[in-house]
């Protein structure tokens, strides 16, 4: 408020003030002045005056009413007395009066002007932050905080600051990840390439070098040289078989570096997931999969049950997706959920076909406005920024480990132990969602389960 | 008469004026006495009561009162304060005067008086002591200044008039209030302040003089045993 413009409106308010009061004086002057002047009217203290007369000539009339008169006269005469004291005291009547009116008015008006003056700096404390805010942003800062939470038009704009600083974080999230997934799969391409020849021409020799020892043992010989083929025969297919093992290692290097672009299709996410989870629900033994309302992940949105009406919510959660690959992400998820349960005391016999403990994997779908729906703030949304489709995919298993969690999502990254997996699946599945525009991310792990929340645009088409 | 004579002569004509206006000097003067038991006595007081501004009051039902106050500095330097007071109130329906005189000893005098002639004939021959018994004053020339303020009414009507006027307002708010009315928004959060209003307005009832006069004069007061002198 130290600026010309502030000194210029407060000197504006000031004389506002002034012309007010000076208005409210000449006013209150001529009302109370009026006011007055009816009270001790000078007729009316003549016709008291005329009231008295009469009283003392109708006691004289009418002897036997005297006391009554007398009464009567004492009345007036008491009313005539107070209304002469009034009219003599009529200038500090008013006066008073006035002043206190004017007192009145003036604090009240001070208060106002106070209030005005006080909701001004307010105003400007605000606009500053917003200034503040905006200028942070346009330096690159991003995840910029305005702390605004009114309704009003600079809470509307604050809002908006917040909306566009969170998107240009996620985006720069994403980018990030993407830049670390491709040199990964860069990397792994590489070691694929490198890998597969040797490979492939060690498999070939081997293959051949079997096939020989196989030939030369049906002709017979002494029974040292049979043994020896036989043992050289078995070292062969015990090599082949971890050839094949490392095979499929590279198979997995190779699936990884050449992940196909997804082929976006506009569809009904919520019949999508129905549908998978009618098809994959035998697929592991251990789990059951529920593709129904579930309780409300924690997000400003209300929770869409898979498959329900349209009339009842806002429609069908749509979405532009890849069905394959969107399919490979729950196939993986689902895969990690039955493994964390056969790992679990108890859980291997579930896993193998047993009746011991079986999980549940529930899938929620929940409409969100952009910007994450963990992250959302309930107040400060932008009605009008794209919609977000969240489908939450959670266990009930044992949780994830703390000590993994910094680094869940990059390649080579598991819980397994070595040779039973190379911890590809998550990095593979958030880079499919990457590659849909959107996200995937773990909204909440505990003993009681994991929640991974699948992220896809809903309001326009995905731009991969 | 050039400016600056005009100038020289400014504060001369303004402390004139300001003396007119405080106190209309009459011709005559009272005449001060020491009594027997040496209290200051005012007598012969200039008649005041066919004053222009004070005759219309004696007759409007309300009690005039006439204050008297007197300072005095005896020859011993002694600075002595005392005064009297005089109601007077016309009884419209027995069509007298009843007046009331009260002196600087404590006592009072009342008298009912028929009509303005016999009440102007009491009031010359009114002897009023001024300054209580205890006072005695030193022999010598003692300065006298005698003030006297014309009240149109009494302390009583003044605070019977303030209350009544108090218990006009209330009495319209209590019957707003039995009468079911809500009171607007405005009036409710003003109501806090209302009572501070009706109390301003309440005590502006004020008892300023009519008219005030003022006389000075020297008591030549004798040793002891000798009578006292006034020198106008």
């Amino acid at each position: 408020m130290s600026s010309p413009r502030s000194a210029a409106a407060l000197v504006t308010l000031a004389v506002l003030l002034a012309a007010a009061l000076l208005l409210f004086e000449v006013c209150a002057r001529q009302l109370t002045g009026a006011w007055f002047t009816f009270g001790v009217h000078p007729e009316v203290l003549r016709q008291l005056e005329l009231s008295l007369a009469d009283q003392k000539r109708l006691a004289g009339l009418d002897p036997a009413g005297a006391a009554r008169y007398r009464g009567r006269f004492t009345a007036v005469e008491s009313l005539l007395g107070r209304l002469r004291i009034l009219e003599y005291n009529r200038d500090e009547v008013v006066g008073r009066y006035q002043a206190a009116l004017l007192i009145l008015f003036g604090a009240l008006a001070a208060a106002a002007a106070g209030a005005y003056l006080a909701a001004k700096v307010r105003q400007q404390g605000r606009l500053d932050r917003l200034r503040g805010a905006l200028a942070r942003l346009s330096a690159g800062e991003v995840d910029v905080e305005v702390g605004e939470r009114r309704r009003d038009l600079i809470g509307r704009v604050g809002a908006m600051v917040e909306e566009t600083s969170r998107a240009m974080a996620r985006d720069r999230r994403r980018l990030a990840s993407l830049e670390n997934l491709a040199a990964w799969q860069e990397a792994a391409r590489r070691q694929a390439h490198e890998m597969r020849t040797p490979l492939t021409a060690a498999r070939l020799d081997l293959g051949r070098l079997h096939g020989l020892l196989g030939e030369d043992g049906g002709g017979g010989g002494d029974g040292g040289d049979g043994g020896r083929r036989r043992e050289s025969r078995q070292l062969a297919e015990s090599v082949l078989e971890e050839l094949d093992r490392l095979g499929r290692f590279t198979q997995a290097f190779t699936s990884f570096a050449r992940l196909p672009k997804p082929r976006l299709c506009r569809d009904d996410l919520g019949a999508f997931v129905a549908e998978f989870a009618a098809t994959f629900g035998s697929a592991w033994p251990n789990l059951v999969l529920l593709a129904a309302a579930a309780p409300a992940a924690p997000g400003p949105g209300p929770p869409l049950p898979v498959g329900a009406p349209p009339a009842a919510h806002r429609g069908p959660p749509r979405s532009s997706f890849d069905r394959d690959l969107l399919r490979q992400v729950l196939v993986n998820l689902c895969d990690n959920s039955s493994q964390a349960l056969a790992a679990a005391p108890g859980g291997e016999a579930a896993a193998n076909g047993g009746a011991a403990v079986r999980g549940t994997v529930t899938f929620t779908l929940t409409l969100t406005p952009d910007g994450g729906a963990g992250r959302a703030a309930a107040g400060g949304q932008d009605r009008t920024s794209p919609s977000v489709v969240a489908l939450e995919v959670a266990d009930d298993g044992p949780g994830i480990p703390a000590s993994v969690l910094p680094r869940l999502f990059e390649p080579y990254v598991t819980t397994r132990r070595l040779g039973e997996g190379m911890g590809l699946g998550l990095a593979i599945s958030r880079k499919i969602l990457l590659d849909h525009g959107g996200d995937l991310e773990l909204a909440r792990t505990s003993a009681a389960g994991s929640v991974f929340r699948l992220l896809l645009p809903s309001g326009r088409e995905a731009s991969p | 008469m050039t400016a600056r004579a005009l100038l020289a002569l400014a504060p001369a004509l303004a402390a004139a004026a300001a003396l007119a206006r405080a106190a209309p000097l009459l011709a005559e003067r009272p005449v001060f006495e020491l009594g027997a038991d040496g209290v200051l006595v005012m007598a012969a007081v200039p008649d005041v009561l066919s004053n222009a501004e004070v005759k219309p009051r004696l007759t409007s039902g309300l009690t005039t009162s006439f204050v008297f106050e007197i300072s005095a500095t005896d020859a011993g330097g002694r600075k002595l304060r005392g005064g009297g007071l005089v109601e007077i109130r016309y009884e419209l329906w027995d069509e007298v005067f009843l007046v009331t005189a009260t002196g600087a000893d404590g006592r009072q005098r009342r008298d009912s008086l028929p009509s303005l002639d016999r009440l102007v004939a009491w009031w010359r021959e009114l002897k009023l002591p001024v300054l209580a018994p205890g006072n005695r004053l030193a022999a010598g020339a003692c300065r006298l200044v005698l003030a006297l303020s014309v009240l149109p009414f009494s302390r009583a009507e003044q605070s019977e008039t303030q209350s009544w006027l108090s218990r006009s307002v209330a009495d319209e708010r209590a019957a707003a209030a039995r009468a079911g009315e809500t009171p607007s928004p405005a009036a409710a959060a003003a109501a806090p302040l209302s009572g501070v209003l009706d109390l301003l307005v309440s005590t502006s009832i004020k008892r300023r003089s009519v008219v005030d006069f003022e006389w000075r004069s020297v008591l030549r007061v004798r040793p002891a045993g000798a009578d006292a002198e006034r020198r106008p």
